[in-house]
């Protein structure tokens, strides 16, 4: 029976590195309800798992047999392992690999899965869901990865949307827009909806979630471009900048960005919104995330909406694409307020010709 | 080391003009599974669970004939679930059943008992099944050379010098015309008896021992798988032991186990 | 124009022609016990496919749905990382083993090489059809009667 002992984790027994108590752990690695974390780490109490609401429920259930003690057995050597990575994380060498090693030691801990898993990963609490804190970057690329990311590159690639506006995408950071809740639209956004003008006609908000470990210094640029401008002259389509935003900067738990996060001199471009045309179809409305460099001067008069560029721009100002997203729209009965709104001419109305 | 000084003079001299001798790792295969800690115990347990918690229910009517006296049996033997009765409340919820399991629950299955309790007959068939202890007499006393000690582990042959140290049996190569293994088998044979059954697991070598003297001495394994292994005459070692993997590192020197420790099995 | 004509007597002597011979009414007689179903009497054999069947079939033998709280599933999680870390442990440290004991032999075979080249051929020969003896047992739960045989008489 002693052969194989559990010998490390009865050495480390003394580490408690998950259920220290000197209160030096950062608030989120805790489960915010008292009475889930005891059902949780000291055993189901015998009225039953505080997490179901009904009393009727909780009397009912029956949990797996032998999961408590089961679970301390198990949980004692995770902990004991986890006390192995710390000490390993303090004698890290570079940034990265203790960032690695933090976040696997507390990767498996009970009371971060279950605040990841049962919270709102989106719109996060920070005393939940700390982005700061290594593990949880971690479990939100992990979740952003497994479907999110998929479903951003499917819709950018069956848009056309790369090679259209940049040649390709390689996604690092998780983009979402949303558009004030006074237009009618109250959601995030999924990649390639088609939305109604009326909603769209107020400047999105972004949230640009970084999961890697970047300089907290890092600013962002913000292009929203619009690659199916009809253009007659060489029966073709170009390119119109409708909204940019500059120098923003950002951190992980607060990247929301919306008028209150930038001034004057951040904006690039003012918000043009989508008024396509009657009888142009859908247009893709492209938002790109960039990283910048350096701060960007504000090219203010020499930037023009239409036939813009946005590869050559993104090249000359030394701009990293990190993040897109994209919506679209087609004309509907809004256009016409939408454009008296923003003091905008008529559209043009588009017609088949037979040849 | 005693048993290379001994044999300068009748060694074969190879090309190179250095020494080679055989060694061999004897080793008795493990008798019983080995044995599980805590962790494990109580992982399988709780995987148990959850499966007979999720089995399907024990189709008993393909093993008792309809209407026969072993099925009445079989069935009077079952603790029946709690049946579901109009106008009852249930506090741990409806009962669900179906084929008289309860369907939210493990099935527990009783076999009615057919032991006939005071049979010590060793040919009645029905006498109560009592397994043997997995720790034996030869534990018990501490016996390190008995083959029948230690059964949950591998127990590898080491033999003792007359200067005292541990080591595992080794043999001069006389002649280059025996293959290794061959040498082993034999040189185990004519040290501890030639009623032994030995396999030997390849022709290869597992490792080799430099001496500081220049001489090599190449590791066989081999298993030991019947018979009494007794030292013949005790003119090279002075005693011989079946020893684990914990008990050689305790037994040898440090430096001869990082040598050698690698080759043993932790099981 | 036959087609018709033929149809309409075809018709006529469907209605003329009783209906006797297409539906014979039995006569119905009323037996008060009398086993109307008939039961138990499938054939042995097909009874016995019936039943083997059924033991296959999940049809009424699976229980229900395993629903476990958050908590529960939590738990259940961390059970499963633990043994995953734990296995790892273990096959990591059987692979440095096994690694260790690959170099050794190579070491081995290269010095014997140089030592006697004939020997080494010998070491090298391939064990084509190589069986274990039958006499090697694989472990039990407990150990048998007879630990140990010790009266091996060579043949």
């Amino acid at each position: 029976m002693l052969r194989r002992s559990l010998s490390t984790s009865t050495r480390l027994q003394g580490t408690k590195v998950w259920s220290d108590l000197s209160g030096s752990r950062p608030k989120s690695f805790s489960i915010p309800s008292a009475q889930i974390k005891s059902c949780i780490l000291e055993g189901t109490p015998v009225t039953g798992p505080p997490s179901l609401k009904r009393r009727f429920n909780r009397t009912k259930y029956a949990s797996p047999e032998h999961i408590d003690e089961t679970f301390k057995l198990c949980y004692q050597f995770i902990e004991s392992k986890a006390a192995q990575i710390y000490e390993k994380a303090s004698k890290a060498q570079t940034v990265e690999q203790k960032e690695k090693l933090l976040a696997e030691a507390e990767l498996h801990n009970p009371e971060v899965q279950y605040n990841f898993q049962y919270h709102d990963k989106l719109e996060n609490n920070p005393h939940i869901i700390d982005y700061e804190q290594p593990v949880y970057r971690l479990l939100g690329k992990q979740h952003w990865e497994s479907y999110g990311q998929m479903l951003l590159m499917q819709r950018l690639e069956t848009l056309a949307v790369i090679p259209d506006t940049l040649p390709t995408l390689a996604p690092r950071t998780e983009v979402n827009i949303r558009f004030p809740f006074s237009t009618g639209v109250n959601k995030w956004v999924e990649p390639g909806e088609i939305l109604s003008t009326n909603a769209t006609s107020l400047p999105p908000v972004f949230k640009i979630q970084e999961y890697e470990l970047v300089d907290p210094n890092t600013q962002y640029t913000i292009l929203i471009v619009n690659p199916d401008e009809p253009d007659l002259t060489n029966d073709s389509f170009s390119t119109t900048l409708c909204y940019g935003l500059t120098n923003i900067k950002l951190s992980y738990n607060d990247n929301v960005v919306d008028s209150r996060k930038f001034g004057k001199t951040n904006v690039l471009v003012d918000y043009l919104p989508p008024v396509p045309e009657k009888n142009v179809g859908n247009q893709r409305f492209a938002v790109w995330v960039f990283r910048q460099r350096h701060p960007l001067e504000q090219p203010s008069g020499q930037l023009s909406r239409t036939n813009f560029d946005i590869r050559s721009f993104a090249k000359t100002q030394g701009l990293i694409p990190v993040g897109a997203h994209v919506w679209r729209s087609h004309w509907d009965s809004q256009v016409k307020t939408v454009r008296a709104k923003y003091g905008l001419p008529e559209g043009r109305i588009f017609s088949r010709v037979r040849t | 080391m005693i048993s290379f000084r001994r044999s300068l003079a009748d060694v074969a001299q190879n090309g190179s003009g250095s020494r080679i001798a055989a060694g061999l790792i004897l080793s008795r295969t493990p008798i019983v599974t080995p044995d599980i800690n805590q962790l494990e115990s109580q992982y399988y347990e709780y995987q148990s669970q959850l499966r007979r918690r999720l089995m399907w229910t024990f189709p008993y009517y393909f093993y008792y004939k309809k209407g026969t006296v072993a099925e009445r049996r079989f069935i009077s033997a079952q603790r029946g679930p709690i049946s579901r009765q109009p106008g009852v409340w249930y506090p741990k919820g409806v009962p669900d059943i179906k084929h008289n399991r309860e369907r939210s629950k493990k099935q527990e299955i009783v076999l009615p008992r057919e032991n006939s309790e005071g049979s010590q007959n060793d040919d009645d068939l029905s006498r109560p099944i009592i397994p043997n202890s997995r720790i034996t007499q030869a534990d018990e006393r501490g016996d390190l050379s008995s083959l029948e000690r230690q059964l949950a582990r591998t127990l590898y042959l080491l033999v003792q010098t007359d200067r005292g140290e541990w080591r595992f049996p080794s043999f001069q190569v006389q002649n280059d015309d025996v293959p290794l293994h061959i040498r082993a088998e034999e040189g185990i044979k004519e040290l501890g008896g030639q009623e032994l059954l030995t396999w030997s697991v390849s022709n290869t070598p597992a490792g080799v021992l430099q001496n500081s003297n220049g001489s090599h001495e190449f590791l066989m394994k081999s298993h030991i798988l019947a018979g009494k292994f007794e030292l013949q005459g005790k003119k090279n070692f002075q005693s011989f032991a079946w020893l684990t993997k914990d008990e050689i590192q305790r037994h040898v020197d440090d430096r001869y186990f990082a040598e050698t420790g690698f080759l043993l099995a932790d099981i | 124009m036959t087609l018709p004509t033929t149809i309409t007597t075809t018709t006529q002597s469907i209605k003329n022609t009783p209906i006797t011979n297409s539906l014979k009414l039995a006569p119905l007689t009323l037996t008060r016990g009398k086993r109307t179903k008939s039961k138990g009497t499938l054939p042995p054999l097909v009874q016995r496919a019936v039943t083997q069947l059924s033991v296959l079939s999940a049809s009424r033998k699976q229980p229900k749905l395993l629903k476990v709280s958050r908590e529960d599933f939590i738990k259940h999680q961390t059970i499963h990382h633990c043994w995953s870390i734990y296995q790892k442990e273990l096959r990591e440290k059987r692979n440095v083993q096994l690694k260790l004991q690959y170099k050794s032999t190579k070491n081995a075979m290269d010095i014997l090489q140089q030592l006697s080249p004939k020997m080494f051929e010998a070491a090298n020969v391939p064990e084509d059809g190589k069986r274990f003896p039958m006499e090697l047992k694989v472990p039990t739960e407990f150990p048998p009667n007879k630990l140990w045989n010790y009266t091996f008489k060579k043949d």
